[in-house]
């Protein structure tokens, strides 16, 4: 074979083997339509705004399911976890009269509990992941409506803390983009650069013999699950600060869209494999897709309809990649 | 002591024994809360009228789970149905003849189910989320928003399953007798309620054995989808017009919770249709009584979540003990 068709195939190996490949041609791809279609209103500042920050919002609870995702297991609850921890923070503010910095650690605390047992009743009790968190997604909402009286908390004191999460740069920039991409990176080095990421790979691959080779698997499911519910806790303190309101009833279909973005983003069901960039390419591209669907007029339905759909042919599409992955190596 | 031992040691042997205390549980909590108003007549048809369209679904979502898979599509199926049928017979055309294309649109979802979740290879979960998604905006589309009304309340159709006899005893309890005796059989006395169970608690010997397991799957999906469209069905035939919104959408998690209050395990393999029926008894009581005290509806959410966790964590501990 000559040198130039080995160069084709090396070129076109690396392409597919790259997780990130699929997402982010779909990207582009889906800028380009849309921009088309919408006569440029797609690209628009106010546009651009916009979808950045519903996918940072949900892309910082997707990053935290990428990883559960990988070690096999899912939670459903983070959609009330999102509502549940703003709400304590708000009214540990109002009603209690701390500041807000000390309310929000106590507030992030509480996401960490609610992952903890999430994560102990799954491995201790050999519990389904599914159930557990369905029941906890349930018993939480229904806290937080108890709570509140199902009103939303408003009208809490000003504090610079708003402005660091969901402020804006020269009223333009939403500083929550920031906060995702550090998530992102943060959960980047945590998954790829650390033993501790090797272990979540190992589980989610194999975890009999992830735990022949002396793993504990429970320990790395435990930790998982307090990740994610503390990026559902941060993300749900950070639309507060944006919102100004904490609302009982908030992020009911944030589980849908969080696993969208990573099942878009390339990340597989089965578990064993799965990137945090796809994730964030993923949340754009769920964003961006409704975004774009409504700009060209359809009415409400049509969004959800069309991210449905999205959501099973990228799973059809990244179980076809990985069938090819496999039979290229 | 070793009499009581082992009468205590029967009783635990009984599957259903964790969804059995669980309901008198309930019920005793509710009467205590409630009073005696809880077990009147008026409110046991009402009870009835909550319980059947879950349990009618939950019987075969039973099967379902036994294979190994989950359908959360199940909510959207029971609103599109009597959408369907609604819209076809304001158009003029027969009842019987509408409802008959609103069910086959049903069995055609569940098929699509199957096929995702067979061939495509896609975990049931994110299959079935994903069509529940799209079906239920699908109906919401189709009615425009509004609810549907102007169906004349006392055709006959709407008596079959949406009457009422011996005054406000729900018709369509008769009918959840009918399928979970149906569904029943097919389990326990069938070679395909074997297959089913094979499927569940090990494909791949199932494989091996030459069960069809694709098959047993599809098929399951496509009666779970049938179950929801019928559940639908009466749920027009009672109502008598289709309330806007968010109709159907917690009939996913109470028939689920329902089968794993009941005792089936996720995993599958194992479950029975009776105490699916128990466990959506047990659900249907707990919506009963957040309806007529409207303080709870809240509590609702909070104390549905923690039983189905304590049930759960009762019916593993004795699926442990047990083996």
């Amino acid at each position: 074979m000559e040198l130039s068709e080995k160069k084709n195939l090396i070129n076109l190996k690396v392409l597919v083997k790259n997780r990130e490949t699929v997402p982010a041609t779909i990207l582009i791809l889906m800028v380009i339509i849309f921009s088309f279609l919408s006569g440029g209103r797609y690209l628009s500042i106010f546009n651009i705004i916009a979808v950045s920050q519903q996918a940072s919002l949900e892309g910082i609870v997707a990053a935290g399911m990428t990883l559960i995702l990988i070690s096999g297991e899912i939670d459903i609850s983070v959609g009330s976890n999102y509502a549940l921890t703003p709400v304590v923070v708000a009214l540990l503010v109002k009603e209690v009269g701390l500041t807000i910095w000390l309310a929000a650690m106590i507030g992030m605390g509480v996401a960490l509990l609610i992952g903890f047992i999430n994560g102990y009743v799954v491995t201790k009790l050999k519990i389904s992941s599914f159930i557990v968190t369905l029941a906890m997604m349930m018993f939480l909402r229904g806290y937080a409506l108890i709570l509140t009286h199902a009103r939303d908390v408003g009208f809490l004191p000003p504090s610079v803390f708003y402005q660091i999460l969901g402020g804006r740069i020269h009223t333009k920039f939403p500083v929550m983009v920031i906060w995702f991409i550090l998530t992102i990176l943060f959960l980047w080095i945590l998954l790829e650069k650390t033993p501790f990421g090797n272990r979540i790979f190992a589980t989610g691959c194999n975890q009999e013999g992830a735990r022949k080779v002396g793993i504990n698997t429970d320990k790395v499911k435990i930790k998982i699950f307090m990740i994610v519910s503390a990026c559902a806790g941060f993300s749900g303190i950070i639309s507060l600060s944006y919102l100004s309101q904490a609302s009982p009833v908030q992020g009911n279909l944030l589980p849908l869209y969080a696993i969208a973005a990573v099942v878009i983003g390339g990340t597989s069901f089965s578990g064993g494999s799965g990137t945090v960039i796809g994730t964030l390419v993923g949340a754009f591209i769920a964003q961006g897709a409704i975004n774009g669907v409504v700009l060209m007029g359809a009415t409400s339905y049509w969004p959800q309809i069309f991210m449905g759909a999205m959501v099973i042919l990228a799973t059809i599409l990244t179980t076809w990649m990985d069938k090819l992955r496999f039979r290229i190596d | 002591m070793l009499k009581l031992k082992n009468y205590l040691n029967w009783v635990l042997k009984i599957r259903e024994i964790v969804a059995l205390i669980t309901l008198f549980t309930i019920i005793f909590i509710c009467l205590v809360l409630i009073g005696p108003i809880f077990l009147s007549i008026n409110n046991i048809a009402n009870i009835l009228s909550v319980v059947s369209p879950i349990a009618i679904t939950a019987t075969a979502m039973t099967l379902l789970m036994i294979s190994g898979e989950i359908d959360l599509s199940v909510g959207s199926v029971m609103a599109i149905t009597p959408t369907i049928t609604s819209l076809l017979a304001l158009k003029g055309y027969n009842i019987f003849f509408s409802a008959l294309i609103g069910i086959g649109i049903a069995f055609f979802i569940g098929l699509i189910n199957g096929i995702l979740v067979t061939k495509f290879k896609i975990k049931s979960f994110i299959a079935t989320f994903g069509m529940m998604v799209i079906v239920e905006n699908i109906a919401h589309l189709l009615t425009g928003g509004w609810y549907i009304y102007g169906l004349p309340p006392s055709c006959t159709f709407f008596k079959i399953f949406g009457g009422e006899i011996f005054g406000h005893f729900p018709v369509m309890a008769i009918w959840l007798l009918v399928i979970a005796i149906c569904l029943w059989l097919l389990l326990d006395k069938t070679a395909f309620g074997n297959e089913t169970l094979a499927t569940g608690g090990n494909k791949e010997g199932a494989i091996k054995v030459g069960i069809n397991t694709d098959r047993v799957k599809i098929i399951n999906f496509m009666l779970t989808a049938f179950t929801a469209s019928f559940a639908g069905i009466i749920m027009l035939s009672y109502i008598g017009g289709i309330p806007s919104g968010i109709f159907g959408r917690n009939l996913a998690f109470d028939s689920i919770a329902a089968v794993v209050v009941g005792g089936t395990s996720l995993s599958g393999g194992s479950g029975t249709i009776i105490g699916t029926v128990i466990g959506a008894f047990i659900v249907g009581a707990l919506r009963n009584a957040t309806l007529i005290t409207s303080i709870s509806s809240y509590w609702a959410m909070a104390i549905v979540g923690l039983i189905i966790l304590i049930a759960v964590i009762l019916n593993t501990l004795l699926e442990l003990r047990r083996n």
